[in-house]
């Protein structure tokens, strides 16, 4: 009989105490995400121009979803999905959704952000674990997308009824050694109004009843028959549920529309000191030669110290803006002398960027000098600044003469220039710019 | 067994043959199959001739092997996959670290 009590009692006992292990752990799940959804899911995914749709497959969804604003107003997304799924996963999605948030907002590329991220994922993460990803930078200011894929499936981009396959061209982050890592990305033309489509291999991996795939030619018929881009995501949804399919990952997807920025709308980071101490009167001079030129970008640096200026701050986004398309301009037709009007329609484009990647690498001599001159005027200052290049110059006269922001791919970098900075000149060889930017009295 | 391996008689070559999914479940078998070898032989072959599926876990456990057997001086080679496989295999660009045939 006493046998019979003692068991009782144990049994209880242990089901209470299974049930206050349960309740422990899901507490710490719900905080835990909590504080990763907050990482994981913000920035500007709500922008008006992105429409996505996650479906947590395990408590933490194994996929991560990035979207912010550059200082110059293009954006910066980011679809990754890291191997397995909830908390080990989520772990991961942490340091990189600070990677791609903090140097984004300093107005780093692509190029330096996966070498960031790739960097950081090989040291902390086991061998076996890694992270597939597709990065996007949407220019429509510069009518054109920036895209590195490594392991994602094929996204789409969508331009002028005309469909390109976005496919993945490197290793996953988190695979390779600093050293080997191939930070290489493929320019492609997008105009305002054009979309860009990614998706997880959730999409593509749901399993049918017949443990049939979904696939990618059942994917790729939903996006022939698609009328309305807008409604693209719940179509392809629809068709999963047709397919009467249950997915065994993360399902994601995710669609952004090119769209010009409204620059000023555009919030200045906000600063936190007293507002007192702020460099009025100085210049500098830089000068960046081959070696540098061939793996560094200068531009956050110089941004970083024109921020530094209080009066310049509201001006941020153009200044950026402005700034990031004379260096181009100084290092792609200056230095390396490329010729724009290769970049019609889409092949043109690839040539391009494969020519200026070959003449990059081949680069042995030149310079892009950079000058900052701030000075006080009256209650208020202003900032020059004028951007030099080895190069042959171009003609200066005719360029001028071109209307303003005709709707084409080439050239765009200087008509760009003239539209947010009307002031700007060009010496008369073609291979200086001068800018300049001033602000009245602080508040 | 799912998971089997052997050596060639001189000692050379390892061959592991998976069968049926290649997932998380086989994780502690594929890792029996080589970690007994220590150092590996100079060639490791991994036969996909027998397995249906592989997803992103079995990505990791290859890695875990290219590790095992010397990283960027190893010589892995995944013969046989199917194309479904192959795919898989292709959208990683596992290519790049592994001979694929």
């Amino acid at each position: 009989m006493e046998r019979l009590w003692r068991l009782q009692q144990t049994v209880l006992q242990q089901r209470d105490l299974i049930t206050e292990h349960s309740d422990y752990l899901l507490n710490e799940q719900r905080v835990a995400k909590a504080v990763f959804d907050r990482v994981a899911h913000s920035g500007c995914l709500d922008a008006p121009n992105i429409r996505y749709l996650q479906s947590p497959y395990a408590l933490f969804n194994g996929d991560l979803l990035l979207a912010a604003y550059t200082p110059s107003g293009d954006t910066h997304l980011l679809l990754a999905d890291f191997t397995g799924h909830g908390l080990p996963a989520a772990i991961g999605a942490m340091p990189l959704a600070e990677v791609f948030y903090s140097m984004t907002a300093k107005g780093y590329g692509l190029a330096e952000m996966l070498r960031e991220m790739n960097a950081k994922l090989k040291r902390i993460l086991p061998v076996d674990m890694f992270c597939c990803a597709a990065l996007l930078c949407v220019s429509a200011q510069r009518r054109c997308v920036e895209v590195w894929n490594g392991g994602m499936p094929d996204g789409y981009l969508q331009s002028g009824g005309q469909r390109t396959a976005l496919t993945s061209q490197h290793l996953p982050l988190g695979v390779l050694r600093a050293e080997v890592f191939d930070h290489g990305t493929q320019v492609l033309p997008m105009l305002p109004g054009d979309q860009v489509f990614l998706l997880s291999d959730g999409v593509i991996d749901t399993c049918g009843l017949d443990q049939q795939l979904f696939g990618v030619e059942r994917l790729e018929q939903v996006l022939d028959a698609n009328r309305h881009p807008l409604q693209l995501i719940a179509e392809v949804e629809q068709a999963l549920r047709d397919f009467q399919g249950s997915a065994r990952d993360d399902v994601s997807m995710v669609l952004i529309t090119s769209q010009m920025p409204q620059l000023l709308g555009v919030p200045a980071t906000v600063y936190s000191d007293s507002g007192l101490c702020s460099p009025l009167d100085w210049s500098a001079s830089f000068e960046f030669r081959a070696a540098t030129l061939q793996q560094f970008n200068p531009l956050p640096y110089l941004l970083q110290l024109l921020m530094e200026v209080h009066g310049l701050r509201a001006q941020g986004p153009v200044i950026h803006a402005v700034l990031g398309e004379l260096y181009s301009n100084a290092l792609e037709h200056g230095v390396l002398g490329l010729d724009s009007r290769l970049k019609r329609g889409n092949e043109g484009y690839a040539r391009y960027y494969q020519q200026r990647k070959e003449r990059l690498a081949a680069l042995q001599n030149g310079f892009v000098r950079v000058s900052l001159q701030v000075e006080r005027v009256g209650e208020g200052g202003r900032l020059i600044v004028r951007v030099e290049d080895s190069g042959e110059g171009f003609d200066v006269v005719k360029v001028m003469a071109r209307p303003l922001d005709i709707d084409r791919l080439s050239g765009r970098g200087v008509s760009l220039v003239r539209q947010l900075c009307p002031a700007a000149s060009w010496g008369p060889d073609g291979r200086s710019a001068t800018v300049e930017f001033s602000w009245g009295a602080l508040a | 067994m799912a998971v089997t391996s052997e050596v060639s008689p001189d000692g050379s070559k390892l061959t592991i043959a998976i069968k049926g999914r290649f997932d998380f479940a086989k994780h502690q078998e594929f890792r029996d199959a080589y970690e007994e070898f220590s150092p590996p032989p100079a060639c490791v072959i991994v036969d996909l001739k027998d397995a249906t599926y592989l997803d992103s876990s079995a990505l990791g456990m290859l890695l875990l092997l290219r590790e095992h057997a010397g990283g960027d001086e190893s010589d892995i080679r995944v013969v046989n996959s199917s194309p479904d496989v192959r795919k898989i295999l292709g959208i990683s660009n596992f290519d790049k670290l592994f001979d694929i045939n």
